[in-house]
């Protein structure tokens, strides 16, 4: 890393002398190594390392991002920029931080390197292989690690340099019989080493993927409609980072969204906090977004952006701090070096304002009396302009006086977020397995892990669609 | 190292250090892209360049990438792959990396000027479609310009080379009435390979024309099977379902009700066919070869209903014994996924066509009753296997063969084989699409199921006062 670190020094001194006001160096150093396992096969296995630096750069009030593989830092490659002003370009201003100097080293109880490739895809291989069981016809695991080691160096005297292990499994099994066919998936992964993925979860998760696949496979549908729901705790998360969450990422509310210019305002049911925080840790579990520093060295926080059903605060990254006069809340997050950091979430959830009046499952269940249990996400998507949001449920059950009954056919919820979040009846307080619900959140063309479970959530009307 | 004598490296040290074969991929690119959020704007330059490796060992491959052109880091690339593809242990079905193969030859032309393209410009670019849209009182959400250039070098032992050169410009604008809550919002995209067939004022008036036709939008109820013109960009959405299912990688295992007995079945209705056509002249990225260096083709997956082939790579067509289709493809969602990604079936340009093909008026004067949609949400969330799908829509309701007022909060669902079967209907009128690339048509579908929900009668009318009072001017749009 010593040519490229001397290339962000090198490549700061001169925008300096340039007259930019501002300059940031990100460089990068992934190692990565995945295999994809198909029906007992391996059906491919790679591993490389990306070097490189992205470089932003504020001058005359404009923001210009660069980005340099290590080839190009060799050869010493350069973008000069010609300004442009026009009367409706904002200028960007950044909110002040405090620079700061640390180094931050993830510890792994198992370091990636204790497994061989050909022990890792053995001990894959049989996991795939037990999930390959009648009705189930096919089944994918995905497995990857991914070390990401990245300093930080800016104008202002900010160097941090983190080192960030993550690792994902994901199994999909695809169920079929009689001319029906059901797809389901389960995921296990987090920030650390081999323990988070090679313990007694991993069999569980295989498990998990194939009971929702077969069970999926022979339940009823679900009539269109709307109903009285439970929410497990990935559902919460789904609820919180797709519905809510998008909509108050500080550039979406300056850009447009349902919550602009909703701030300090009830905004959801008074029983309700939402969270994004970026140091999410539960019994020694890091959520998928842990991050100690964003990418601009901004410290992270637990930011709550929704507190007793009043709207609080967005997420920001120092340029929307400073336009909204908040503070910055270390949510600039880059996808690597090839990419401007951008506001992104971290580990979202919505959790009870008040202890006292959360509930346990059980309790929830006997409130929910008759409607439907809703668990295990698949995906979803915000329109946050319009406050349209909608995401797919993998499990799906009929409760009546409080009982789980059947397990009825995986579906999609829909609706508008600001009618649902004044619908939270009850919040529960048992946290779901974060390791269990991680993902990756796709904005502006850049992929970001994120988490993190949370707990049920009892809404009142949500429209459940077939 | 150089470019061009890198890959020479690869392919003689390959085998040296062990490699049966061994194929490699060089990529260098220049993007630049402006992005701007409002009033927002921020501008960015991509050089990148990469190596990625296939070797072949104990009948298998396994795959490694770097950037760096260094002797050791190509070495290293090279034992990492090796070691890959013994971890992997044999696949009996694995013969070989492709051998070299004639292909026919493409002409295409550069456009040098998008090479060449400026943050500068591309600020020069977006203003000239923002007076548009100012003239109209539109405000742009978010909207982006990008240039791409891309110079790739595809080559194996086996005496397989192969050199490109694409270069493509994309913008798309995203926009809305901001004096009406919710917004009436519209968007417009195009991605060209000529610079002289993107005009910023055209491209700002198709986004006016689409914010119009969206203004004083309803939510109804409604609840049954009705039949729903689907717009371009709505087919493009979908059609990511479609893609996925007829994957040979999908197909090979099941996954997929698009199984390889169907061949030459009914899968669809007798009006519809399906390519995929990496050569389209409307594909600025069209190819003679794909990324594993075997020649490109149009390939036809639905011919007037029937299926009739797959998306098939290389070492499918080995394990079919059938002749590829020339679609390896590599990528993701930025210039370095075409590095760190190895090649696996996928599309490249689709399109759907019509047996007989009606101009979109006279389809939409034959609808008794149904839903003009614009766009949908949330496909990735579908079931790829069964291909289940559940997504919120904004269209327009037809009532008697006419376009009624627009409609928010619409939910349609059904599966895909369903929705290609119930298809009657193929429009003259087609766009380029950016969903799952490829140019569509408008089709007509029958018996879908839709459904939709009004909002309370409070929220109702919370709205409907928030309306008058924008309108009246005593307050100010959220979103403004």
């Amino acid at each position: 890393m010593k040519e490229i670190l001397d290339f962000c020094e090198k490549t700061i001194r001169e925008w300096l002398d340039r007259g930019a006001s501002y300059v940031e160096c990100r460089a990068e150093l992934r190692k990565s190594f995945s295999t994809k396992i198909v029906d007992g096969t391996v059906k491919s296995l790679s591993s490389g390392i990306l070097r490189g630096v992205g470089v932003r750069v504020l001058y005359r009030g404009s923001m210009y991002f660069m980005s340099y593989s290590s080839e190009g830092v060799l050869r010493g490659e350069s973008v000069v920029f010609k300004p442009v002003e026009k009367p409706w370009m904002q200028k960007v201003e950044l909110a002040e931080i405090k620079p700061v100097e640390d180094e931050v080293i993830v510890e792994q109880k198992r370091k990636f390197d204790e497994m061989s490739p050909e022990e890792k895809v053995s001990v894959l291989l049989e996991e795939n292989k037990k999930i390959l069981e009648d009705p189930v016809k096919t089944a994918e695991t995905f497995y990857e690690e991914l070390t990401v080691d990245k300093w930080i160096i800016t104008s202002e005297g900010t160097r941090i340099h983190m080192v960030m292990p993550y690792i994902y499994l994901s199994h999909r099994a695809t169920a079929r019989e009689a001319g029906k066919i059901n797809e389901s998936r389960a995921r296990l992964g987090g920030i650390g080493g081999l323990e988070v993925v090679f313990g007694e979860k991993l069999s569980k998760t295989g498990e998990l993927a194939k009971k929702r696949a077969v069970e999926g496979l022979r339940a009823k549908p679900v009539k269109p409609g709307v109903y009285r729901v439970l929410l497990d705790g990935e559902m919460n998360h789904l609820f919180a980072h797709e519905a809510v969450g998008h909509a108050s990422e500080a550039d979406s509310a300056q850009t447009g969204s349902l919550l602009a210019g909703k701030l300090g305002k009830r905004v959801a049911s008074p029983i309700v906090d939402l969270i994004d925080d970026g140091k999410f840790e539960l019994n020694g579990v890091k959520g998928f977004g842990w991050i100690p520093y964003d990418d601009e060295g901004v410290p992270t926080e637990k930011t709550y952006i929704i507190k007793g059903g009043v709207l609080v605060s967005y997420m920001t990254d120092r340029a929307t701090a400073k336009y909204f006069k908040l503070k910055p809340t270390g949510n600039a997050r880059a996808q690597d070096f090839t990419y401007p950091p951008i506001v992104r979430m971290r580990n979202t959830f919505i959790s009870a304002s008040s202890d006292k009046e959360a509930l346990s499952n059980e309790e929830l269940l006997e409130a929910l009396s008759t409607g439907l249990l809703l668990k295990g996400g698949r995906g979803g998507q915000v329109e946050p302009l319009r406050g349209t949001f909608t995401f797919g449920v993998q499990e799906v059950y009929r409760v009546e006086k409080g009982e789980i009954k059947e397990r009825l056919a995986s579906t999609s919820i829909s609706g508008n977020f600001l009618q649902v979040l004044t619908k939270i009846e009850a919040v529960g307080k048992e946290f779901d397995e974060p390791e269990s619900s991680v993902g990756f959140c796709g904005k502006s063309g850049q992929g970001m892990p994120v988490g993190v479970s949370g707990v049920w959530l009892l809404v009142s009307k949500l429209h459940v669609g077939g | 190292m150089e470019f061009e004598k890198a890959v020479k490296y690869v392919l003689e040290k390959g085998e040296k250090l062990g490699a049966e074969q061994i194929e490699v991929c060089a990529l260098r690119g220049k993007v630049t892209l402006l992005f701007v959020e409002k009033n927002r704007v921020n501008t960015a330059a991509e050089v990148i360049s990469g190596i990625s490796v296939r070797a072949v060992a104990n009948k298998n491959w396994g795959f490694s990438y770097t950037l760096d052109f260094s002797e050791d880091a190509l070495d290293q690339t090279i034992k990492s792959a090796i070691s890959a593809a013994k971890a992997k242990g044999e696949d009996k079905y694995f013969e070989s990396l492709p051998e070299p193969m004639k292909a026919e030859p493409l002409e295409k032309k550069i456009d040098e000027r998008i090479i060449d393209y400026t943050p500068a410009q591309m600020i020069e670019f977006y203003d000239r479609v923002k007076r548009v849209l100012d003239e109209k009182k539109i405000t742009v959400f978010f909207g982006m310009t990008a240039s791409m250039y891309f110079n790739s070098i595809i080559a194996n032992s086996l005496g397989l080379e192969h050199y490109d050169d694409v270069a493509g410009f994309g913008s798309m604008f995203y926009a809305g009435y901001v004096r009406e809550i919710p917004p009436a919002l519209g968007f417009a995209y195009k991605f060209v390979a000529n610079l002289d067939e993107i005009i910023p004022e055209e491209l700002g008036r198709e986004v006016v024309k689409e914010v119009e036709r969206a203004k004083g939008s309803k939510s109804i109820k409604y609840e049954g099977k009705t039949t729903i013109i689907l717009e371009p960009t709505a087919v493009s959405n979908l059609m990511w379902i479609f893609v996925k299912e007829i994957l040979a990688d999908s197909v090979d295992r099941g996954a997929t009700p698009f199984t390889r007995d169907r061949i030459g079945e009914k899968a669809a209705s007798n009006i519809l066919s399906i390519y995929d056509n990496v050569r389209s002249p409307k594909n600025p990225f069209a190819s003679e070869r794909d990324w594993e260096g075997v020649p490109t083709r149009r390939t036809a997956v639905i011919e007037k209903g029937e299926l009739k082939s797959f998306l098939v790579d290389y070492y499918y067509a080995r394990k079919w014994r059938i002749e590829p289709t020339g679609n390896a493809v590599k990528g993701g969602q930025g210039p370095l996924d075409y590095i760190s990604r190895p090649p696996s079936p996928g599309s490249f340009f689709l399109e759907v066509r019509g047996e007989r093909e009606e101009p979109l008026d006279s389809i939409i004067a034959d609808v008794k009753e149904g839903f003009l949609v614009r766009e949908v949400m949330g496909v990735h969330m579908s079931d790829f296997s069964s291909g289940k799908f559940s997504v919120p829509a904004f269209g327009w309701y037809i009532k008697g063969g006419e376009v009624k007022y627009p409609v928010r909060n619409l939910m349609f669902s059904g599966t895909m084989p369903q929705l290609l079967k119930n298809t009657y209907a193929v429009s003259k009128e087609k766009k380029v699409e950016a969903g799952i690339i490829g140019e569509f048509p408008y089709i007509a579908v029958r018996d879908i199921l839709v459904s939709a929900s009004p909002p309370a009668l409070k929220e109702k009318l919370g709205l409907s006062i928030l309306n008058l009072l924008i309108k009246l001017g005593v307050v100010k749009s959220p979103l403004a």
